[in-house]
């Protein structure tokens, strides 16, 4: 009688097992091939509304004007430097959107193709300082402004410059309750810099700055931009620097408790670049076309709440108030200070504890 | 606990059975050797490969010679052994009773407990360190009760506090699901015997049960040490720069500083001193095992 | 229904708060009608999950996990349990060496394994990206199955099989009869472990996946790049939901009394 009960159990157990392994194994991807045209090609984009604005308003032109599908791969320019770096004859992303140092990293190693005008038409519209740091082997497609976002209740009379900001939170006038980027988050040397320029250029007085600023008023210093936001909208910090985008939608969504501004006398931007990958497809050039197009960059402007560099696009006003102005806007010299990044991490890690 | 032993002075536990299938052992090893030879070494060979290179061009030593060479990563790889053997005591100590409970429960208790024991590792990463800010932060659950009551602030977040607390949540379910299944294995004739003879409950516990499920409590151990010191997230996001551990530096190369030979390098060291260690516990235990009898 | 002392009893109801609570921050997030993860939520609403539960970004990327974990378990667990079974039995002389062999992979932080992997995969020209993920994936749960069944099997009592074995059982009867049972807890307990640590991991993914192979933890982290909303916490909820659904099932289907339980 028992024997029976554990057989049958048996049977039962096994043909479950036996399910459950056609139903992982039905499971496996095709590897997909590289035709000379295509059927699609692959385009990396940050998540969310990032990809959802692309979706919305880059893929369609694309699509309708050559046939071919796209598909987006969502993470963080640093996978995605990988992935190409690991196979360079076969890319599997056509069209990446790299930070600024990944750019000219992938540039430096062949990675990247270069653009010219007959290629990608867009680009003549789009100012120098977006594309020619790069050789042309990156352009930009978005321009985001770092500013300070604080609690209006908190703090009455934010600083109006980045060197008054910087003093006050070194000696720890709005106390414990300041967040700062990190030297080890993606546009943390940026930052750095940033900081050093108020001080002539001398990046051991930042250095200095930042260590008083963490000794006596920095709560934690943010490596990602949602962990910042976090910090921020539960009310750990009330002043914080961070993104001009994030920070006005953020605000827009009813938190008019917050506040959020540029100080002088400049600011940094942080690009997100569009680059195509050597031997990718070279339809993939009409996407990038697609991306650049007034039309589009307004679009986008518009979705993500992020200045769009072609100089062609004209801003209805009231997105226009919410958008930094390029005058305002200061791209780091890469080819100065890149090489010392690697230096400035290490430097980070030692000094700020 | 070595095969030959347990028989006591009877047969050779087990040699009738390989002298009749020694094939059964090489069946039975060959598949894992191989997948692990070549979809580990393999992997692990690009990486020492690229550990070895350096900016100059000649391949070297020289990125080891970064490490090894500065105090402050010496320092780091320290504090990242001391946290793993910090967090695994300390799962050792708080999870064996659970575990104990686990195995002697009856039927419906034991189902729910171990749903109640995986419960933190069915949440990912990033969104459970978002969780834990929002119990252990400034403006968080504990604090909130800790005011109400009128106590002084507890500085939970971005410490080793905070870290420590968030990693033992995340591993108490390998080292209690460990010591539960060995003690499940337990004959408990054995202590039905102790306690026939006279023996105190306690004493039973201290030197039946303890001892015979003292693998389960090694086998957590290993399972603890090893992942914690292998992760970066939770300590990237409840820590802070002063509780850096060597992940979160390979991390850092290899994103926003984007230095892979330094990289590898250093995954290469925590590889070695891991196994190093690994080597030296099993090691350890052969010799007290033959140390005994 | 065995008498515990109430004082552990006491014990495991704190120590079960303590599990539970960021878990429950989580679950309870997700219902929030406010923008963050905070507790307690501002007011209810059920608009996250909606989000999660339409957006294919979401959606797709659990299935992908869920499939994998169970492929991945189970292959470790086909390749785990006779080696750990050869590995006690064969009294091999270099059974130290070939075990710290084969736990070696959880030394190793997945991120550099991960690097290394994507690179080895595009040199051996292996293009599908669930062939490589799988072959990750198991490389990263094996060892939990190998050291779980090993320590099982090696504190087991080994008289049952050489009971079988004097009364005239063959080997492979012996095995299939008498360990495979006895040793059943530590099977169960490493392939829950290895399909929780396949269903969470991260940087083999990360690098790893395409689009059509997302897991859930990669597409979370990237839309947590920029996104701060509790979207995350509302596609969690679901993914507990799915793994508790699915050990209650495995519960009802074995009986704990027998996953826990070696048989007697």
């Amino acid at each position: 009688m028992k024997g029976r009960t554990i057989k049958r159990r048996i049977v039962k157990r096994r043909s479950i097992l036996a399910a459950l392994a056609a139903l992982t194994l039905a499971g496996a991807a095709p590897a997909y091939s590289q035709a000379a045209k295509p059927d699609k090609i692959v385009i990396a984009a940050y998540g969310g509304i990032w990809a959802d604005s692309v979706r919305k308003n880059f893929i369609p032109c694309f699509e309708q004007k050559t046939g071919v599908k796209v598909e987006v791969i969502t993470g963080e320019s640093a996978d995605w430097l990988a992935r190409i770096r690991a196979n360079p004859t076969n890319p599997p992303i056509h069209v990446v959107a790299l930070a600024e140092a990944d750019s000219l990293r992938a540039a430096k190693e062949g990675l990247l193709e270069q653009a010219t005008v007959q290629k990608l038409p867009n680009l003549a519209d789009i100012p120098d300082q977006f594309h020619k740091p790069w050789n042309d082997y990156s352009v930009a497609q978005n321009i985001g402004g770092f500013g300070v976002i604080y609690n209006k209740s908190v703090i009455k009379d934010p600083p109006a410059t980045w060197r008054e900001f910087i003093d006050n939170v070194a000696a720890g006038k709005y106390g414990k309750r300041v967040s700062l980027p990190s030297g080890t988050y993606t546009w943390g040397p940026e930052f750095i810099w940033l900081v050093s320029q108020q001080y002539d250029g001398n990046v051991d007085t930042a250095f200095a700055k930042l260590k008083e600023a963490s000794q006596n008023s920095v709560v934690k210093f943010w490596t990602t931009p949602v962990e910042a936001l976090n910090l921020f909208g539960t009310k750990e910090v009330d002043a914080m620097v961070y993104w001009d985008g994030r920070a006005i939608s953020f605000i827009d969504k009813g938190n008019d408790w917050a506040g959020f501004y540029l100080p002088g006398p400049k600011t940094i931007a942080g690009l997100a670049m569009l680059s195509k990958v050597k031997n990718a497809p070279d339809v993939s050039w009409d996407y990038i076309n697609c991306a650049l197009a007034p039309e589009n960059q307004l679009k986008h402007a518009q979705t993500i709440l992020y200045a769009v560099p072609n100089q062609k696009v004209v801003y209805p006003q009231d997105v226009k108030d919410k958008l930094a102005p390029v005058e305002k806007i200061v791209i780091p010299p890469y080819d100065q200070i890149f090489d010392q990044f690697g230096g400035w991490i290490e430097r980070w890690n030692k000094e700020i504890r | 606990m070595d095969v030959t032993a347990s028989a006591d002075g009877r047969i050779a536990s087990g040699s009738r059975t390989e002298r009749e299938f020694p094939i059964g052992l090489v069946l039975g090893l060959a598949p894992i050797v191989l997948v692990v030879a070549v979809f580990f070494v393999g992997p692990l060979i690009v990486n020492a490969l690229e550990s070895l290179k350096t900016p100059a061009g000649p391949k070297g030593l020289q990125q080891y010679g970064r490490i090894f060479g500065d105090v402050y990563y010496l320092m780091v790889i320290g504090q990242t052994l001391l946290f793993g053997i910090v967090v695994t005591a300390i799962c050792a100590v708080v999870g064996y009773p659970m575990g104990y409970a686990v195995a002697r429960s009856g039927r419906q208790v034991k189902a729910l407990l171990i749903l109640i024991v995986v419960a933190p590792l069915l949440v990912n990463v990033v969104v459970r360190s978002f969780g834990w800010m929002v119990i252990l932060g400034g403006a968080g659950a504990v604090n909130a009760g800790l005011r109400a009551i009128g106590l002084p602030k507890a500085e939970l977040m971005y410490n080793w506090t905070g870290v420590t607390i968030a990693m033992v949540h995340v591993l108490l379910p390998f080292m209690i699901l460990s010591v539960a299944s060995t003690i499940e294995t337990l004959d408990e004739r054995l202590e039905e015997a102790a306690r026939v003879l006279g023996a105190s409950s306690r004493r039973v516990f201290r030197e039946i049960t303890l001892p015979l499920s003292m693998e389960g409590v090694v086998t957590g151990a290993i399972l603890v040490f090893t992942l914690t010191i292998g992760s970066f997230v939770t300590v990237l996001l409840l820590g802070k720069n002063a509780t850096m551990v060597l992940p979160v530096l390979i991390y850092q190369q290899l994103t926003v500083a984007s230095d892979w030979p330094f990289a590898a390098a250093m995954g290469v060291t925590l590889l070695g001193l891991v196994s190093g260690l690994l080597w030296a516990q099993a090691a350890l235990r052969g010799a007290l095992g033959k140390a005994r009898r | 229904m065995r008498h515990l002392h109430p004082a552990l009893w006491a014990y495991v109801a704190l120590l079960s708060l303590f599990l539970l609570a960021p878990i429950i921050v989580v679950i309870v997030a997700g219902f929030t009608a406010g923008d963050f993860i905070m507790f307690p939520p501002s007011g209810f609403s059920l608009k996250w999950f909606e989000k999660v539960l339409r957006d294919p970004d979401f959606i797709r990327p659990l299935w992908n996990s869920l499939r994998l974990g169970v492929a991945a378990t189970l292959v470790s667990t086909l390749l785990a349990v006779p080696a750990a079974i050869a590995l006690i039995r064969g009294a091999l002389p270099g059974r130290r060496a070939i075990e710290t062999f084969l736990l070696a992979p959880l030394t190793v932080p997945t991120i550099i394994l991960a690097v290394g992997l994507l690179f080895f995969a595009a040199r051996i020209g292996l293009t599908s990206s669930f062939a490589a993920l799988l072959a990750g994936h198991v490389v990263i749960t094996v060892p939990y199955m190998l050291r779980t069944v090993l320590g099982v099997y090696a504190g087991m009592n080994r008289e049952v099989e050489e009971a079988a074995q004097v009364l005239g059982a063959r080997p492979w009867q012996v095995t299939w009869l008498v360990t495979l049972p006895e040793i059943r807890p530590g099977v169960i307990a490493g392939a829950i472990f290895s399909f929780l640590m396949s269903f969470d991991e991260v940087a083999v993914a990360l690098l790893l996946t395409n689009s059509d192979t997302t897991t859930l933890p990669v597409s979370i982290l990237s839309y947590l790049v920029y996104n701060y909303d509790p979207a995350v916490a509302a596609i969690s909820t679901i993914q507990i939901a799915i793994v508790v659904v699915a050990l209650v099932l495995l519960e009802r289907l074995f009986g704990v009394k027998n996953l826990m339980f070696a048989s007697r």
